[in-house]
Formats: structure tokens, C-alpha cells, sequence
């Protein structure tokens, strides 16, 4: 009886005292008994996302609590959750931070990006690419961390463009010369089996991403600093009226684009309906997948001809943040060096210029380089308040062209006047 | 002070008396059972919508502005606007031929179906199944039926040598299409429904028609109509507002495309109220709605009664 008196005794004492390290340990974690509510907008890395907020939770002592959304989803979430304190740290797409800024439901950074003794040394803003921490700046004030920056990019049948004869064009003359030889009746019954090319001319947000990225490269331009719009002239009809042409008068692209969006245009292509298609770095991985992709071995990235579109995506903090320095942490941590290198390894185009210029990286993907060349290339539209309206409207205009219900010209006409309304509006 | 106390005391058992009346006649227990559905529908419905209706009077942007009160500026807007007239003529001819549709198929399928014969109770549960399905899940399986790449309406239409088979894709047909998968989910209900009247009308009046030498029309006329009357307004009137707010189907098969050719009063408050967050403009236009769905269900009502 002494002896397993004196067991149960060291037993107790050995529990306290390996509870009091434990105890001890967990208190040099900063963050410790903190909750983090991060919304984010789900796609086919979210493992990623959640493998490196453990991380931060293991260092810190946080907790978070991860959402992942659909991107139809997050702005609705976000309008409401960010006035209700529901979130803590969301992913942002840039065009939404000035509409936040605006209703102040932002936290700026700056007071800890200045701040030495909270900022940690190896965040180096200078490495992070200029447009896209611009792009997440206000009046000078910074409100996002940079996470990539979603540039525009296209997919082509390796075997169709080889049997074309020709190289992938940097114009869309080419482009279209290129779609006309790679369009074709396979089976000889006078119908078309492969498209050459897609056009996402459905009712869609895609649509406004189209009609921006052809009127660049057709030598316009879309909004000034006023939000006055710049296309209502020849060059934007033009842009127009080849998207009209590539699907009705060319037939290049299938009649069933009136109403793809982007996913609508992939399926296609991963089915062997058309021979190329324009996708975002992260859908990317799904043409690569043999068990969703009949022509996952059969497909390279290509740059867009003419001037890509890019669309930054950070992360930023809500100001209603109970614990806004944690929150801060955390940004930092998603946007560290050695994070954003892991989402390059997984084929984004990070942030972060040390990364995307890393040789060994850019030795075993290939696709790093079509980034560059594509970043290089690309324009970003500066974020405006009212963008979910002026591209409703726009699209309600655009689509009515594609379908022919009214003209090109009527469709820029009428574009251009929803967009005068709304910038006197705002 | 005794006085007193006496008076205070003949007051609290004066109250407990009526209390207790109050609660132990069948009125006042009545009320006490029906108190909390009452407050439950009073904040959950009543007050909602009146909220609704005074916010229809400001001007409001739910992201970055605050209320200001303008009037009926709304409504005036609304009523200059083409998109609204466009997406309510849209909604009404949806609205029409899907439940006319409906209702001829369902009543056929009713009559057909009003009889004892082999087999009868499996046919009526498989006609019925349709409706059961989620509407979001029915407009997801026929956007893949309707697909222009591998769906199988396209393949059929081919065959038959169809020049245009992408019925979602082309603005003529688009409408059509969605009408189809209305027809195809709700007939179920409709059937139920009016079997159901047809079940309950007595035999007997059948057999004194005939004997009155009356035909089958005739029959179906004189008997068969009149006595489906308040069935038939029942359903008309449930399955038209359903209608009138079909939004699930046009947001997954076409999300109003391709054009405006299937843009629905619904999705235009659902872009106003939920993506541009303009919820003083949303209201006036859900109030609209709402004013247009009461004036078609007094027409229905004074149109049915009318009809002898």
C-alpha cells in the first residue's frame, strides 16, 4: 500500500509538473486563446491554405477557423460580415478594396508594416511585386498583403497547333489565323468537332474580363481616373465586333459560346471540343489532371495575345478585427517569402518578385516563364466602388451584341452611358 | 391599516380571478396557444416586410452609403426603366405558358389517371416525382441535358436535323427551354391536386348524368368543372405566384442570357438587392412583385367566380 502510495504521488507530480512546461511553453506563443475567422475563396489549393494556417497556428497559438467559399459568394459574405466582425482576415480580390476602404471596414497595415518591433524582419516589402501591393493601396494607404497576381493566360492543344503549322501568336491577327487552321471536321460529316478558339460570351462576369482585355489590345482604353469611360469609340466597336465575328462570321468558336463563362470554355477543352481556351493560372491544374482531362498530355499554357488582364489577390484584415495585430500576423505569414514560394511551386503567379525570378524554380516550371512574359504584358483596370454594377450593366449590353439583338456600336454606345451614369452617381 | 391591507388583498385575488379566467376558458387558452406562432410570424414575416417597404423609400447602398430618404424616386425610376418592363414581360410570359401548360398536361394526366386499372398507383407516383426533386438540383441535371457539347436534347435535335440545337444558347428558344423544365417539375403538382378534387367528386352525379343522357363532354362540362372549381383555383393561384418568383432555374440555366432574353423580375432584384447591394432600389422593385402577384390572384379569383 506504500508503494502504490507513493506510485499515485510521482505520478501526480510528474502529470504537474509536464502540464506546467506545457503551460509554460504555450504562453511563450503569442497568440494564444486568440480566434481567427479567415474567409477565403475556395478553388482547387485550398490544402495549400490550410496547411500553412496550421503552421501558424502550431507557432503562434492561434486558432483559425478557415471558410471557404465559391467566388460568387465572397463579396455577398463579405459586405455583411465585415459590418457584423464575423471575419477576421479574408482573400481579397483587389477590385474589392477600394468599395471596403470606402465604408472604412478595412484595417490599414501601415501602422505595423512600420512598426519594427511587430513586423517581422524578413517581410521585405521592396521583393513584392509594385503593381500588385499598389493595387491593394489606397491614397497611399495599404490595406493588403499581396498573394498572386491572376494574370489572364490561354490553353492550346500541343498536337493541333503542331499539325497548324504555325506558333502560337503574341496579336490576334495570328490568333485568328491560328484558330481558322485549327478548327476542324474530324469526322467528315460537314459539321464542326473541334473549335479552334472559345469566346466566354454568356451573361457572366467573365464576359466584362473579355471585353476589357480585347479593348486594350485593340488599342483603347476602359475608365479614366473618374470613372468616365474611355471605349466609346472605333477601336472599342472593333474589339467588340471581333469577338461577334470569331464566333458568327468566322465560326471559330462554337455558337454554345453565348453562353460559356470561363469553366464553361475549359470543360470543352478538357473534353477535346475545342482546340484552346483562356484560363486563370488556377484552373490550370485541372487541365492537367488525367481524371478530369482527356488531354491532360496533350496541352501547353500559353501567353494571351494582345494585353492580358491581371487581377491581384491579397490578403487584407477587417477593421472590426477583435484581434487586429494577430490578424496582421497572420496576413504576414501568408505572404511571407516561404509561403507564397509553396503556392509558385503549385503554379501561381505569386507576389512576390524574388519568387517568380527564382532559376530553379523557373527551371522546373516551365509555366513560370509564360507568367513573366504575361505579367510583363499585362494591365490591371484600378479598382473602382460601383464595379458589381457598371459590370452588370455592362454585361446586360455586351451579351446583347454577342447574340446580335443589337449592333457593336449600340452596345458601346450603351456601355459607355451606363458607365457615365454610374461614375456621376459615385 | 388593516383597511388597507384588505382593500390590497381583495385587488390581487380580483386579479388572480380574471387571471385565471383568462387563461382557462377556451378563448383565453386559445389565445395563450396561438401567442407564439403570432409573435413568430409578427418578427419574422410582418415586420420584415414592413421594413422592406420603408426602406423602398431611401436611397441606400449596403457597402459604403448611408439611408437618405427620397421619396418615391424609387418607384419613378423603376417605372422609367426598360430592363424592369423587359424582365416583367419576361416573367409574365413565363409565368403564363408554364402554368397553362401545367394545367392542361396535369388535368389530362388527371382524368387519365381517375380510374381503377393495373398499375395506376405506380403511374400516378412516378408522375408526381418530379416535384419532389430540389428545383436547384432539376435546373443543374437539365443544364447537362441541354448542354450543346455532350447533352442529350442537342444529340436528339441533331438527329432529327435540327439547324439550331443549342435551345439555352439561342435567344428564341432559351425561354422555351426553361418553360420546359417548369412544365417538366411542377405538372406533378398540379396532377396531385386535381386528382385529388377529381377523387372527391361522388360518383353518383356521374351516374345521374348519364342517365340524363348526358355525353362525356358534356358530362366533364356540366360536373366534372364545376365541382373541380375551387381545386382549380387553388392550384392556378398557388402554382402562378410560384411562378411569377421563379428565380432557381433561370439563375443556374441561363443567369439571364443569353442577351436579356431570359432575364426574370426576380433575378434583376436579386442583382440589385444582393450584388450592387442597392437595397432601397431592390425593395421598391420586390414591392413591385409582390403588387403584380396580388393583382393576378384577384383576377384569377373574380375570373373563377365569375364562371358558372
Amino acid at each position: 500500500m506504500y508503494s502504490s502510495t507513493r506510485t499515485l504521488i510521482t505520478l501526480i507530480i510528474l502529470v504537474s509538473v509536464v502540464s506546467g512546461i506545457t503551460g509554460m511553453v504555450e504562453a511563450e506563443k503569442d497568440y494564444v486563446g486568440v480566434t481567427l475567422n479567415f474567409l477565403n475563396c475556395s478553388g482547387p489549393s485550398d490544402d495549400l491554405l490550410q496547411k500553412q494556417i496550421e503552421a501558424f497556428e502550431k507557432e503562434t497559438g492561434a486558432t483559425v477557423i478557415l471558410e471557404n467559399v465559391p467566388y460568387g459568394q465572397m463579396f455577398g459574405k463579405l459586405v455583411l460580415g465585415l459590418r457584423s466582425g464575423s471575419y477576421d482576415v479574408f482573400a481579397a480580390d483587389y477590385q474589392w478594396i477600394p468599395q471596403f476602404a470606402k465604408s472604412d471596414s478595412l484595417l490599414p497595415l501601415d501602422q505595423y508594416l512600420n512598426d519594427p518591433a511587430i513586423a517581422s524582419p524578413e517581410l521585405d516589402l521592396g521583393d513584392f511585386s509594385k503593381v500588385v501591393l499598389d493595387s491593394l493601396t489606397i491614397n497611399g494607404v495599404t490595406y493588403g498583403l499581396p498573394w498572386y497576381a491572376n494574370v489572364n493566360l490561354g490553353v492550346v492543344r500541343k498536337s493541333l497547333l503542331r499539325d497548324s503549322g504555325l506558333s502560337w501568336p503574341d496579336d490576334w491577327d495570328g490568333f485568328l489565323t491560328v484558330a481558322k487552321k485549327m478548327t476542324r471536321d474530324t469526322d467528315g460529316d460537314g459539321k464542326v468537332d473541334i473549335y479552334g478558339a472559345t469566346v466566354a460570351g454568356g451573361r457572366h462576369s467573365h464576359l466584362a474580363t473579355e471585353f476589357r482585355q480585347y479593348i486594350w489590345s485593340f488599342g483603347s482604353d476602359f475608365l479614366d481616373a473618374d470613372y468616365k469611360p474611355l471605349f466609346n469609340n472605333d477601336k472599342a466597336v472593333a474589339a467588340l465586333q471581333y469577338m461577334i465575328d470569331l464566333i458568327h462570321k468566322y465560326k471559330v468558336a462554337s455558337p454554345a459560346s453565348v453562353n460559356y463563362n470561363y469553366e464553361d470554355g475549359l470543360l470543352a477543352f478538357v473534353q477535346g471540343n475545342v482546340a484552346s481556351t483562356w484560363a486563370w493560372p488556377t484552373t490550370v491544374a485541372t487541365v492537367s489532371d488525367p481524371t478530369k482531362s482527356s488531354v491532360s498530355d496533350d496541352f501547353q499554357v500559353v501567353a494571351r495575345p494582345g494585353v492580358p488582364l491581371l487581377s491581384p489577390w491579397g490578403f487584407a484584415v477587417a477593421k472590426k478585427s477583435k484581434y487586429p495585430e494577430a490578424a496582421y500576423k497572420l496576413v504576414e505569414w501568408l505572404a511571407s517569402k516561404e509561403s507564397l514560394r509553396e503556392w509558385a511551386q503549385r503554379g501561381y503567379p505569386v507576389g512576390r518578385m524574388s519568387v517568380l525570378s527564382d532559376p530553379v524554380l523557373l527551371k522546373d516550371d516551365p509555366i513560370m516563364s509564360v507568367y513573366k512574359k504575361s505579367i510583363s504584358r499585362a494591365r490591371y483596370m484600378p479598382p473602382l466602388p460601383h464595379w458589381e454594377e457598371l459590370r452588370s450593366n455592362l454585361i446586360r449590353h455586351l451579351s446583347n451584341a454577342i447574340i446580335g439583338k443589337i449592333s457593336a456600336e449600340e452596345a458601346i454606345k450603351r456601355s459607355a452611358e451606363a458607365a457615365e451614369e454610374l461614375a456621376d452617381k459615385y | 391599516m388593516h383597511h388597507r391591507t384588505s382593500l390590497n388583498t381583495r385587488k390581487q385575488e380580483f386579479r388572480f380571478k380574471r387571471l385565471r379566467q383568462l387563461l382557462f376558458t377556451t378563448k383565453g387558452l386559445g389565445i395563450l396557444l396561438l401567442a407564439p406562432a403570432v409573435i413568430f410570424i409578427l418578427i419574422t414575416v410582418v415586420y420584415p416586410m414592413a421594413y422592406s417597404f420603408f426602406i423602398s423609400f431611401f436611397d441606400w447602398n449596403l457597402v459604403y452609403s448611408s439611408p437618405t430618404y427620397i421619396g418615391v424616386t424609387n418607384y419613378i425610376k423603376i417605372y422609367q426603366d426598360v430592363v424592369f418592363w423587359n424582365s416583367l414581360r419576361t416573367s409574365l410570359v413565363f409565368t403564363f405558358s408554364s402554368v397553362f401548360l401545367e394545367l392542361l398536361i396535369g388535368l389530362a394526366m388527371a382524368l387519365l389517371l381517375n380510374r381503377k386499372i393495373h398499375g395506376v398507383g405506380m403511374l400516378r407516383t412516378i408522375f408526381a416525382m418530379p416535384f419532389v426533386i430540389t428545383p436547384v438540383v432539376v435546373a443543374l441535371m437539365w443544364k447537362w441535358l441541354y448542354n450543346p457539347d455532350y447533352g442529350l436534347i442537342p444529340w436528339v435535335l441533331d438527329g432529327l436535323g435540327m439547324a439550331n440545337s443549342d435551345l439555352l444558347g439561342n435567344p428564341k428558344t432559351a425561354l422555351g427551354a426553361v418553360i420546359g423544365v417548369e412544365v417538366w417539375q411542377t405538372t406533378g403538382f398540379m396532377f396531385v391536386l386535381l386528382l385529388a378534387g377529381l377523387q372527391s367528386i361522388p360518383n353518383e352525379l356521374y351516374e345521374a348524368s348519364y342517365v340524363d343522357g348526358a355525353s362525356s363532354l358534356q358530362s366533364f362540362r356540366f360536373v366534372t368543372l364545376p365541382l373541380l372549381k375551387p381545386v382549380l383555383l387553388t392550384s392556378l393561384l398557388l402554382r402562378t405566384i410560384d411562378a411569377i418568383k421563379g428565380l432557381d432555374k433561370f439563375y443556374i440555366l441561363t443567369g439571364g442570357g443569353p442577351g436579356t432574353s431570359t432575364e426574370v423580375l426576380p433575378l434583376l432584384i436579386l442583382e440589385n438587392a444582393f450584388r450592387y447591394f442597392n437595397v432601397g432600389y431592390g425593395a421598391a422593385l420586390s414591392y413591385i412583385l409582390t403588387s403584380v402577384i396580388l393583382l393576378v390572384s384577384f383576377i384569377y379569383i373574380r375570373t373563377l367566380r365569375a364562371i358558372k
